[in-house]
């Protein structure tokens, strides 16, 4: 699990790396289709050498002034964990050309349940988002969370 | 010029034609196991209500509990606790369409016929069971004052007068009223006041005229007002067994007014008569409820009813009796309008209990120290019906006499239409107090309408053999029971709602099914109609002078069975589901025996009633016994009339009564019941000029017995049957 998060680690710096190239002639990607959310796997570390897997977990994004705010629909961070919550992510950095966007955040405060969630703060934040895959990897407070989908 | 009091007057009266209507067999052996109580009956009984023929009619069983709302009956094993009842009842020949109104006090009553099975053919909806047609005195029988004070001995007192009178040979009138002041007999103990305390006034207007030899009117105007406790719950405690005392905080009361105006109109063609028999029906009652019945401060509900009904019956019957070939045809309509609002206001306790501690218990899985709050401990699901029902019926029967062997066969068909306008709401702010610091107002509503259509086909044979000493029989016969809207299910769907709306408003999914529910559309509210199939065979014999046997054996297949069903979990709400399938079989025996002033009744009923199918979506209770229905029910009365011929005294009447039944089970499972109880009862009775004094008890060994059973927020209760009662009663005739 470490190698494939190393790889994929390794693989978002380098789409970021490209992104960063285009510099002035970013195309932000459109927000997409009411409905029409990413459908893929979320990957938990427990800090305790298990991970936690939630499979058919719905991603939707949507940009404002060319910040990216995502929402994950129903997640659960542990297996123990009684409710399943929707995840506001906001602010997230934004670059890319059309097909081919990255994002990058650093302590972001989500939201959940009403407000919000200091304690899980957001770090690390890196992915890709094409018109097919969204792939993101973030510390939720201390725990390292991967989420890698498809539409 | 008045005629001759008390005995004379019951005779003239069981002289008289018994029953004008032309849906009623008169002959007293009839295809029909059938249970006739006659005016003098009635008195010598002490018969003040429907409840009180419990037992004395075989298989037929009305418990006594709740409030005068509470008219559950059960006929052969089959009954309802809410919404439609299995037994039809008709006042002089008007049917009474709302089962809230069929406890009430009989006074004046000449007689009481119960027709045991489906009556369908010629009654229609919801006579499954049977049918019970009530006969008022009327003042063509008979002519005079009549007037009765009873003191009951925990003090309640009743009266009634009436008055009777021809002042034409074509016309009568009479005017009767009665009352009732009830002190109770069981104590809430958190409130130190009777429960079941209360009063009832009644009254009836009758004006019956003989236009000519063909054309005879007879109007009933009568109007009941009542204003009582009840709802006499003993919370069991479940380590001990034993129950608690009576002890709830918030008030629990009935009040109901209702009015019905008949008018039945008799025409006769010389070939062909007719009966046409209209009414109009009008019931308001509020219930209020303290539905947890503990001194905690849960949740109360306050349900407010205004029924209006109309109804229109016409029959007609060809006239010769001695044809060989008899017939009647009718045509039944109907239509009422209910307006319904049943606001369930949920208090401190039932706020924490009932709704929060649901929610945060999974929250507190993972925030133990976070709590979702209301800014309210106090608020009110209100629900607001609007249910029209519309129907008509066309039915015929037809009789025919070969010699001994008469056969019968009807047909009716019945549709029914019905819809509900219903609308749920509350409204109140809630938060989340780890991650918002404000009050977030959340309304909820549930709004929408129902609509349901229901035809029948309702046919009926029989095979009758006369002979000198009666007669045997067989019928078949279906009936059915009409479906309906569960309006009671409503709080508990709008607080499954408002959680759901609160978690989906916070993006939360909880992992634990306390906030889901099977129910969550109107859909589920609506229930369809039970039938049944009733196979009996039966004979009336009279071998000898004044001995009467009636005995009957039958087999009922029930299907779509209605079933009230408890939501799972901590729910606040109650419905009826068509679960189950049912069969039922048993018989019933009566034997009257006279010589000179000794005559003894007894009275049996035994029914095997269990379902065939009916799982409740946790266990399966197929082969278990239909509750609530008893297996025996037993009443034996004996009297001795002693014959003085006194200016003074007349007659010295002492009779004794043995009422027994059981058992009787609480549960599907079958788990907890009632077994079988006995009830000793004794009656003396000075009979003079005009002035009829009576002593009565009942329950004299003051058995201790339960009469019901519920389950509510996860707590069980049992209500008690009434203890040892005396009385002194005070007739005058004149």
């Amino acid at each position: 699990m470490k190698i494939a998060k190393l790889i994929f680690g390794i693989m978002l710096s380098a789409a970021i790396f490209v992104s960063c190239e285009n510099g002035d002639n970013n195309t932000l990607p459109p927000n997409p289709v009411e409905g029409e959310c990413y459908i893929g796997t979320l990957t938990v570390d427990q800090n305790d050498g298990t991970f936690y897997t939630q499979e058919n977990v719905e991603v939707d994004y949507q940009i404002i002034d060319g910040k990216l705010n995502f929402v994950m629909y129903k997640v659960k961070f542990a297996n123990g964990m009684p409710i399943k919550l929707d995840m506001v992510v906001e602010g997230v950095d934004c670059l890319g050309a059309l097909g081919n966007y990255t994002l990058a955040g650093n302590n972001i405060i989500p939201y959940a349940m009403g407000g919000p969630f200091e304690k899980y703060t957001i770090t690390e934040l890196i992915g890709i988002i094409t018109n097919q895959t969204m792939n993101l990897s973030f510390n939720c407070g201390e725990y390292p969370v991967t989420y890698q989908g498809t539409r | 010029m008045a005629q001759e009091p008390t005995d004379s007057l019951h005779h003239d009266i069981e002289l008289v034609e018994i029953s004008a209507s032309l849906k009623s067999d008169n002959r007293a052996s009839k295809p029909i196991s059938a249970t006739t109580i006659t005016m003098a009956q009635i008195e010598q009984r002490g018969i003040g209500s429907i409840k009180e023929l419990s037992l004395i009619a075989p298989n037929f069983y009305q418990p006594d509990y709740g409030s005068s709302i509470t008219s559950s009956i059960y006929v052969r094993g089959f009954g309802s606790r809410i919404d439609q009842p299995v037994l039809g009842l008709t006042i002089d020949d008007v049917p009474v369409m709302n089962k809230n109104s069929y406890d009430f006090d009989l006074f004046d009553i000449r007689r009481i016929e119960l027709l045991r099975g489906p009556q369908g053919t010629l009654y229609g909806r919801n006579t499954s069971g049977g049918v019970m047609n009530i006969t008022s005195l009327s003042p063509f029988d008979w002519q005079g004052f009549r007037g009765m004070v009873e003191l009951t001995s925990n003090l309640s007192q009743r009266a009634s007068m009436a008055y009777y009178s021809k002042p034409t040979e074509r016309l009568g009138v009479s005017l009767s009223v009665a009352g009732n002041n009830e002190m109770g007999y069981f104590r809430n103990t958190y409130t130190d006041t009777m429960c079941d305390a209360g009063y009832n006034i009644g009254g009836r207007l009758r004006l019956q005229w003989l236009a000519n030899n063909h054309l005879s009117l007879d109007n009933i105007l009568t109007a009941g007002y009542t204003d009582e406790g009840g709802y006499a719950y003993q919370l069991l405690d479940k380590e001990s067994g034993h129950y608690n005392p009576i002890a709830y905080n918030d008030p629990s009361s009935y009040k109901r007014l209702s009015i019905s105006d008949g008018l039945v109109l008799h025409w006769n063609s010389g070939n062909i008569r007719l009966q046409s028999t209209t009414s109009v029906q009008y019931l308001g009652d509020e219930m209020t409820l303290d539905q947890d019945f503990t001194p905690k401060s849960m949740f109360t509900l306050q349900q407010q009813q205004s029924e209006f009904a109309i109804t229109e019956d016409i029959v007609i019957r060809n006239a010769d009796t001695s044809s060989r070939w008899q017939w009647l045809c009718g045509l039944f309509g109907f239509a009422k309008w209910l307006d319904m609002s049943s606001p369930v206001t949920f208090k401190h306790d039932g706020v924490e209990e009932l709704i929060l501690s649901n929610i945060n218990n999974g929250i507190h899985n993972v925030f133990p120290e976070n709590n979702i709050k209301f800014d309210t401990d106090n608020f009110v699901i209100a629900s607001d019906f609007n249910i029209p029902v519309y129907g008509t019926a066309l039915y015929h029967q037809s009789y025919f006499d070969l010699g001994r062997w008469r056969l019968t066969a009807g047909l009716r068909f019945d549709i029914e239409q019905t819809s509900m306008d219903y609308h749920s709401q509350a409204e109140l702010g809630y938060m989340f107090d780890y991650t918002m610091t404000e009050f977030k107002p959340l309304h909820t509503k549930f709004k929408g309408r129902e609509k349901q259509l229901f035809w029948e086909v309702l046919p009926k044979f029989s095979v009758e053999y006369r002979t000198s000493v009666g007669n045997i029989y067989g019928t078949i016969t279906r009936g059915y029971k009409s479906g309906g809207y569960n309006t009671q299910i409503f709080s508990d769907i709008l607080q499954s709602k408002m959680m759901n709306d609160m978690l989906s408003d916070l993006g939360i999914e909880l992992d634990s099914s306390a906030t889901q529910t099977s129910y969550d559309s109107a859909s589920a509210t609506r229930y369809k109609p039970e039938t049944s199939w009733n196979f009996e065979v039966g004979t009336h014999l009279s071998p000898i002078a004044r001995l009467s046997i009636d005995a009957a054996a039958f087999w009922i297949e029930c299907f779509d069975q209605q079933v009230t069903v408890l939501p799972k979990g901590m729910s606040t709400g109650r419905m009826m589901s068509n679960a189950a399938r049912a069969r039922s079989y048993g018989v019933e025996l009566s034997v009257d025996y006279g010589y000179r002033g000794f005559n003894i009744r007894g009275d049996y009923g035994y029914t095997n009633a269990r379902f065939r199918k009916y799982n409740d979506g946790v266990e399966e209770y197929a082969g278990k016994r239909i509750p609530y229905s008893p297996e025996h029910t037993a009443a034996l009365i004996a009297s001795y009339s002693w014959h003085i011929d006194n200016n003074t005294l007349q007659n010295i009447t002492l009779s004794a009564d043995w009422r027994g039944t059981g058992s009787i089970y609480w549960n599907e499972a079958n788990t907890l019941r009632q077994p079988f109880y006995s009830l000793l009862g004794a009656q003396l009775t000075l009979r003079m000029k005009h002035v009829q004094l009576t002593i009565w008890g009942r329950n004299l060994l003051n058995s201790d017995y339960d009469q019901f059973y519920f389950k509510s927020v996860g707590n069980e209760f049992f209500s008690k049957g009434k203890p040892l009662s005396a009385g002194i009663k005070v007739n005058v005739t004149i």
